[in-house]
């Protein structure tokens, strides 16, 4: 017994000792290069998706261009917080950063509440010849003005990243296959797409659900032609996306904040929805029930996935959808802008087993606009409509020292830069919500992916949808005391808020029960005790 | 007759004696003073201080700019209106499902340990690799468990489609899923037969078991007569302490299935955490008042059961 | 076999009749399966760390084709994290070994604390009758029934406001309170124990103070040393407490927990992830190896004489 512990008594000490050497804190090694004699200000990232390596490129190199500021900057802390927790936090008096890079718009709180510093700025800069609010797509300008802006008017956030979500195929696949709609008239033999231009990221898409079910017909026979994880919630963005081709955009933000105009497409009536009479909106929106049939026959058709991949989260999917050109292979996926970028190591895996072929800079995966159903609004005139989970936004803490806060502006202009910008496609394979140029040569060093996303961003062609923003504006979604779910219905006595738990893996009911139940989800006795719960 | 009492003075001896058991007791009471005085200034400042928000949020509203006002009783309204809605019975069946899953779960998480924990302080064979591998997923990490299961569950139907056999994915499938975490709770809750039971069956006095040994009590005997009787106490507490977060622990739902659950698997403690996670700051008045609900049934509840669980003490109870 | 050479628990079987012998047989192989189970969950996460994310996405129950120990240093350098530390007021990045360190110090701390806090209030409570008793008695059962909820906001208040927040010593010393967590376990063992030990001190010329800490303390020793191995454990596991109130010093749950969450980012698969957990597993796996004898052989023997 004495022997055994003093085996034990010297086990314990040595790993004591050990973690002695432990007590030393290292420097920094997180790729950032500080110097001890200055005083840093600090960045929280949000790191889901498109990660901090970009932030650090950007970080390092003005570090290095301002040698002669009393001021470096460096990442504080990586994290996959929301802005409502960093709200929490700084309300508490926990400030763990002064500039908070976050993924979602949700900052109604912060920008009303008096702690953060005016970015009015930043918004009036320029850079590279270009403004500002002339790098945002001019249809987004107003809506990310207006969610950065408090009450007092004045800007105190600005937006960022733009978590773009869509339907990716493999190119290369289609291309083997024969899949690409063919038109002999054109030069590259494909036809024009949605937009109508040749040799745009469009070519060879199907534009029409005829097409497209022709389409999914030939790949599933001897293919899958999707495979789906809700964990990046494609239902829900599938719906917006079918909603928003068939209705328009301004019906599709009526759809959100029951507030607006919705136009029927068919008949071009127009009706005048108020937060009041909200409850009638699903029965008379037709574009709801086109995105159910969308669900039904073609995202959760069971002869075009397979259902035993069901409850796989997305790096499954994305790893599946990667690997699978050794088994059945997959064509189609669900899933954000940033998904390469979170896919490194399954390429890594894919060609240290298979060649290089496999990897990300050979394989020619691109987003595929949802095309539309017949009798789709014109009020789009071609242009394919994408949506987005969330826009990332930064905002300042204000701190009392003004020469800080001067150089947090300087930061921050800078970050809305051609050369930031950049970096920001070269690191992430993703663009901002801010535009930039590209030459040919700093295209041609980027991945078929990045360069489709490239192409697609900076189209013309392209309406984005922000259903994140769109809910911010919504007193539905923040100043509700009775909760309010968009999709949730009572089918057999019970809530259920989520449509795919619902259909797919729990098989409650179908696509067709649970958008009926939808429609008569309310009536204007039911619904009075929502609109009376409002807080205005 | 009557006898008037008369009051006789006290000796030197009595006053002494009186004053030694006053100082005695002066001492004593300073001692416990003493003793406490941390663990109720840390009650005060670090529970008290904290928690009573959350008994004051069941009586107030809060707005989207975390403003509270009073709002008496219309939360517990809500919240009964909503536990006895005839639309959604979720919070009913929730209800249900907590005490359900306790029973299930603790007639095996009760009792197979202590017959585990004896099995290893008996030291039949291989009980102590056992009593080695049971701590294993406590050593590890229950976020590498909960993933380890995840996996088997979803990957079983794939196994045994190649024998032939259709098997359901047990997690996801709502007929199932209740069942699977109930075992998953069975089966993540023995591991205190590891170390809590053998080391108390230990502290029982070895006279108990030799005078056992002399009577010729069998192994079973021995357990039921001699060492659960005296670890009661220590029983009783686990059962207590056990019953009292029935309403209010989420459990592992959480890991399992996000915001989620199946409703035949949710548990009342779940629905709360999620509603106040998930529902804003304007259900924060809603959700403390349903956990203000759960806490008015369970405490008596809770007291009921000591109550018994002391009654059934065989060597304590009066 | 001579008789006097078999343990406690073969002589007790020997005698044992044909239910008693098929009962316990029955739950030995039970105990021995349950055992097995999770062994083999350590044998998968070991037989799928050395796997690349290929063959673990779709062969995650068969042995790997080819082994990838390269998962363990690729997991070993990303373990680390990189943070601001507001003590230092200065960018870190915690390696394994600092993480290692915090973790130790975190553990034993908290453990201490989380037992010696309410063995304070359960001796008093189990032992002595005074005003206020079955109030504070009461108070503790009320404790354990509600629920904390949004207090997360006033906890950090408070402790802002005292100037304890993120100081892991404050923190070790505030966290466990008298009435919480082992309360009543600790009083259910202090209830049991004989009183014949206090009247013995006593009449010896023991006070109080010398009753409890050297009377009573180590009789509950063996509740204490199994509560403190469970505590451990479950300390070494916490990443929240670290996430809301200790950010500065990181501990291997937490660098795990971010490890996770980051694994998207860091393009980390299935096969990186369990080499980190195994990693982080090690130190407490060989301390739980070389504590065996030690746990088995804590017991006091009585100390009554006469």
């Amino acid at each position: 017994m004495k022997k055994l512990a003093k085996v034990i008594a010297v086990c314990c000490a040595a790993m004591l000792s050990l973690s002695m050497f432990g007590a030393c804190l290292t420097e920094d090694d997180s790729g950032i290069k500080l110097n001890p004699n200055k005083e840093t200000i600090n960045v929280s990232m949000f790191v889901g998706g498109f990660g901090a390596e970009y932030m650090k490129k950007i970080i390092n190199t003005w570090n290095e261009e301002h040698q002669d500021s009393k001021y470096q900057f460096n990442i504080g802390r990586e994290h996959q917080d929301t802005a409502a927790t960093a709200e929490e936090k700084i309300n508490s008096g926990v400030v763990e950063a002064d500039i908070y890079v976050n993924d979602d718009p949700g900052i109604y709180g912060l920008v009303n509440g008096g702690k953060l510093l005016n970015l009015g700025e930043v918004w009036d800069s320029s850079s590279d010849g270009i403004s500002f609010r002339e790098r945002l797509r001019e249809a987004d300008a107003k809506l990310f003005e207006e969610i950065c802006t408090g009450k007092d008017g004045k800007i105190y956030a600005m937006p960022w990243t733009q978590g773009v979500t869509g339907m990716l195929y493999d190119r290369d696949f289609f291309e083997e296959e024969g899949w690409l709609l063919e038109d002999s008239t054109t030069k590259n033999g494909l036809t024009k797409g949605t937009d109508g231009i040749e040799g745009t990221f469009d070519d060879g898409l199907p534009q029409t659900m005829g097409e497209f079910k022709s389409l999914c017909e030939e790949i599933s026979d001897g293919f899958w032609p999707f495979i789906v994880s809700d964990i990046v919630n494609p239902t829900n963005e599938c719906i917006d996306a079918v909603m928003a081709r068939y209705l328009g955009v301004e019906s599709f933000i009526t759809s959100y904040t029951l507030d607006g105009n919705y136009t029927d497409p068919a008949t071009g009536e127009v009706t005048k929805i108020t937060p009041k009479d909200g409850w009638k909106f699903n029965s008379i929106n037709v574009g709801l029930k086109k995105a159910f049939e969308f669900l039904e026959d073609f995202l959760y058709n069971g002869d075009y996935r397979d259902v035993d991949e069901v409850g796989i989260d997305h790096i499954a999917q994305g790893e599946k959808f990667l690997f699978s050109h050794e088994f059945t292979r997959i064509a189609m996926f669900f899933d954000g802008c940033w998904w390469l970028n979170e896919k490194s190591a399954a390429f890594a895996s894919d060609v240290q087993r298979h060649g290089a072929k496999w990897s990300a800079d050979n394989r020619d995966i691109r987003f595929m606009p949802i095309p539309a159903y017949e009798g789709a609004t014109d009020s789009l005139q071609g242009k394919s409509v994408f949506v987005t989970n969330n826009v990332g936004t930064i905002f300042a803490v204000k701190s009392d020292d003004e020469e800080k806060n001067a150089e947090i502006i300087k930061f921050l202009k800078n970050l809305v830069t051609d050369r930031s910008l950049k970096e920001f496609i070269k690191t992430t394979n993703c663009m901002t919500s801010f535009k930039c140029t590209l030459s040919e040569d700093e295209l041609s060093k980027l991945t078929p992916y990045a360069r489709s996303v490239y192409e697609m961003m900076n189209s013309d062609s392209v309406v984005f949808v922000h259903p994140a923003i769109y809910k911010q504006k919504s007193l539905f979604y923040t100043s509700i005391s009775v909760p309010y779910y968009r999709y949730g219905i009572t089918y057999n006595n019970v809530l259920y808020t989520n449509i795919y738990k619902t259909v797919v893996e729990q098989k409650r009911c179908t696509f067709n029960e649970y958008y009926t139940e939808l429609c008569n989800r309310y009536d204007e006795q039911s619904w009075q005790t929502i609109y009376d719960a409002l807080v205005f | 007759m009557k006898y008037k009492y008369k009051k006789q003075a006290l000796s030197l001896g009595q006053k002494e004696k009186r004053l030694g058991l006053m100082k005695e007791k002066v001492q004593t009471y300073l001692f416990i003073a003493v003793v406490l005085a941390w663990p109720i200034v840390q009650f005060l400042v670090f529970w008290l201080y904290t928690n009573i928000q959350s008994i004051m949020l069941a009586f107030a509203k809060v707005d989207v700019d975390l403003n509270m006002t009073f709002n008496g009783l219309n939360n517990f309204k809500a919240a009964f209106a909503d536990f006895f809605s005839k639309e959604d019975i979720s919070l009913r069946r929730a209800f249900i499902n907590s005490f359900t899953r306790y029973f299930a779960t603790n007639i095996v998480t009760y009792t197979i340990p202590i017959i585990f924990g004896f099995i290893i302080f008996k030291k039949l064979p291989l009980s102590g690799i056992a009593r080695y591998c049971v701590m294993l997923p406590s050593i590890i990490s229950s976020m590498m468990t909960s993933l380890v299961f995840e996996q088997l569950v979803h990957s079983l139907p794939k196994l045994f489609a190649g024998l032939g056999i259709v098997v359901p994915d047990m997690l996801i499938d709502p007929a199932y899923s209740f069942q699977t975490m109930t075992f998953y709770a069975m089966w993540t809750g023995c591991t205190s037969c590891a170390i809590m039971y053998p080391n108390m069956f230990n502290s029982v006095d070895s006279q108990l078991h030799e005078a056992a040994e002399i009577d010729g009590c069998t192994m079973l005997k021995e357990l039921w007569h001699v060492y659960i009787p005296c670890i009661w106490p220590t029983i009783t507490t686990f059962v207590v302490t056990g019953f009292s977060s029935i309403l209010s622990s989420p459990g592992v739902l959480f890991a399992f299935y996000g915001d989620q659950a199946p409703y035949e698997t949710a548990t009342y403690g779940y629905m709360v955490f999620v509603k106040s996670k998930f529902g804003g700051p304007t259900q924060y008045g809603y959700t403390a008042a349903l956990s203000l609900m759960g806490v008015i049934i369970v405490y008596p509840l809770t007291l009921l059961i000591k109550y018994l669980m002391e009654k059934g003490d065989r060597i304590n109870a009066s | 076999m001579r008789a006097n050479s078999l343990t406690k628990g073969e002589r007790s079987f020997k005698r044992a009749n044909i239910i008693s012998k098929t009962f316990f047989i029955t739950f030995n192989i039970l105990l021995i399966l349950y055992a097995a189970s999770f062994l083999y969950l350590v044998f998968w996460c070991l037989m799928n760390s050395v796997k690349d994310s290929f063959y673990a996405a779709y062969y995650p129950f068969r042995l790997p084709d080819k082994l990838f120990f390269s998962n363990f240093s690729y997991a070993w350098s990303k373990i680390s994290i990189t943070q601001w530390n507001g003590v230092l007021q200065k960018n870190v990045t915690y390696t394994y070994w600092n993480m290692f360190f915090y973790s130790v110090c975190f553990s034993v701390g908290m453990t201490i604390m989380s037992i010696f806090t309410p063995f304070l209030a359960a001796y008093i409570l189990a032992r002595y009758k005074f005003p206020g008793r079955n109030f504070l008695f009461s108070m503790a059962i009320f404790i354990m029934v509600l629920p904390a909820m949004a207090s997360l906001a006033s906890s950090l208040y408070i402790r802002k406001q005292l100037g304890i927040y993120d100081n892991m010593l404050f923190h070790m010393i505030t966290a466990y309170g008298g009435f919480e967590g082992n309360f009543l376990l600790l009083y259910g063992v202090a209830k049991g124990l004989s009183g014949d030990y206090a009247e013995a001190a006593k009449m010896d010329g023991a006070g109080n103070h010398t009753i409890m800490y050297r009377i009573f303390l180590p009789m509950m020793l063996p509740t204490m040393g199994a509560l403190f191995v469970i505590g451990f454990l479950g300390s070494w596991n916490d990443y929240m407490t670290i996430i809301t109130y200790l950010p500065s010093t990181p501990n291997l749950a937490y660098g795990v927990y971010l490890f996770k969450e980051n694994a998207t980012v860091n393009q980390i698969s299935l096969p990186i992830m369990l080499s980190a957990y195994l990693i982080i597993a090690l130190p407490t796996i060989i301390v739980w190896t070389c504590s065996q004898k030690l746990i088995r052989g804590m017991a006091v023997v009585g100390g009554l004489k006469g």
